[in-house]
């Protein structure tokens, strides 16, 4: 018996360790891709930060005759680029332009970006106070975790 | 038997070291070709959120420097701006590469200094590929300009405009990952 055990490791033996490999092998990526996304989020959250800090700006400060002319376009492009919202609007752009990759696997030139992570804009008034909300989901959660609300809020001057 | 049996105790044999040295490599070859893809990947994030964050600073800087300038002009180029005077900018132009803030800054005794601030987009070798460059200059003072350059701008039309009456920049980024759109707009305080 011992002759045989001494012959090399048992199935159990074989087991346990491809198990234990296994689980390390699993932690060591998930902490990799748990890195990229929080690094994704940390991404996102500057951005969606630099989108409010323009519309504070548009807000407070566009001449009063601006107010109402983007009505006709929900899309955030060149036409509705420097109009502030009007009360009940919303407007939609993307916060993600990841390089594109074509089928090839091949990644294009520095022109070329593809369009990710849509979010949406809107303005809600209550009385002299402008509440402008931004709302976008995290690609990598389910609902309702995924879902990132940011506010500011605004106290129009007299 | 029994001579064989101590010998096996007292160490390894040739297949047996060779099969460990072979498993070792196996396992260290993995683990090094996964650190070197973890470093390579973090290094491509890093130098994407550098580059992102050197352009949010500069697009801070414009805005400080619209919202507190004493006057301000859109130019052309710079070309079109060193025709300007201490005293006044000359005719500048509703949008352009070239934007220049004046700040008169008095201290408590009297006396006063001019700073102005410019940011020039420098087109690259390719169209609209540049690097856009920020100078600080103390026109009333001998003290030596500030320079500070920022590369990788994408540049869709004339960087700085006064659309819709309002001061404003647009440019983007091309960082390592992706994309990055910044737009500033600053209405000066002084017009409010």
């Amino acid at each position: 018996m011992p002759s045989t055990n001494s012959g090399g490791f048992s199935l159990t033996e074989v087991m346990v360790s491809v198990a234990v490999l296994s689980v390390a092998t699993l932690g060591i990526t998930s902490a990799w891709k748990l890195a990229d996304d929080k690094s994704l989020a940390a991404r996102l959250d500057a951005r969606a930060t630099r989108i409010l800090a323009e519309y504070s700006e548009l807000q407070n400060f566009a001449p009063a005759y601006l107010f109402g002319q983007a009505s006709s376009s929900s899309r955030i492009d060149f036409e509705t680029q420097g109009l502030p919202l009007s009360p009940g609007e919303t407007r939609t752009g993307f916060m993600y332009h990841p390089r594109h990759v074509d089928p090839t696997g091949t990644k294009g030139g520095t022109a070329t970006f593809d369009d990710a992570i849509p979010y949406q804009l809107t303005l809600v008034m209550d009385g002299q106070v402008q509440l402008i909300t931004l709302t976008y989901q995290l690609p990598y959660l389910s609902d309702p975790k995924a879902t990132v609300v940011k506010q500011v809020r605004l106290n129009l001057w007299q | 038997m029994k001579n064989s049996f101590s010998m096996r105790k007292a160490g390894l044999t040739l297949v047996e070291l060779l099969a460990v040295i072979v498993s070792v490599t196996l396992i260290l070859g993995a683990a090094t070709g996964l650190a070197i893809t973890v470093v390579a990947r973090q290094k491509v994030e890093f130098d994407a959120t550098q580059l992102e964050t050197q352009h949010a600073e500069l697009a801070n800087a414009i805005f400080n420097a619209i919202k507190t300038s004493d006057s301000f002009q859109i130019f052309d180029s710079s070309r079109s701006a060193e025709i300007s005077s201490l005293g006044s900018y000359g005719i500048g132009v509703p949008s352009g590469d070239y934007l220049s803030c004046r700040h008169n800054f008095t201290a408590g005794g009297g006396s006063g200094g001019l700073v102005e601030q410019d940011f020039e987009f420098v087109p690259g070798s390719a169209d609209r590929l540049g690097t856009l460059v920020q100078t600080i200059r103390f026109l009333s003072t001998d003290q030596q300009q500030i320079r500070k350059e920022f590369s990788g701008v994408i540049a869709r039309g004339p960087l700085f405009s006064m659309k819709n009456g309002i001061p404003q920049a647009h440019w983007s980024i091309s960082t390592t990952l992706d994309r990055a759109d910044f737009n500033v707009y600053a209405m000066p305080l002084s017009m409010r």
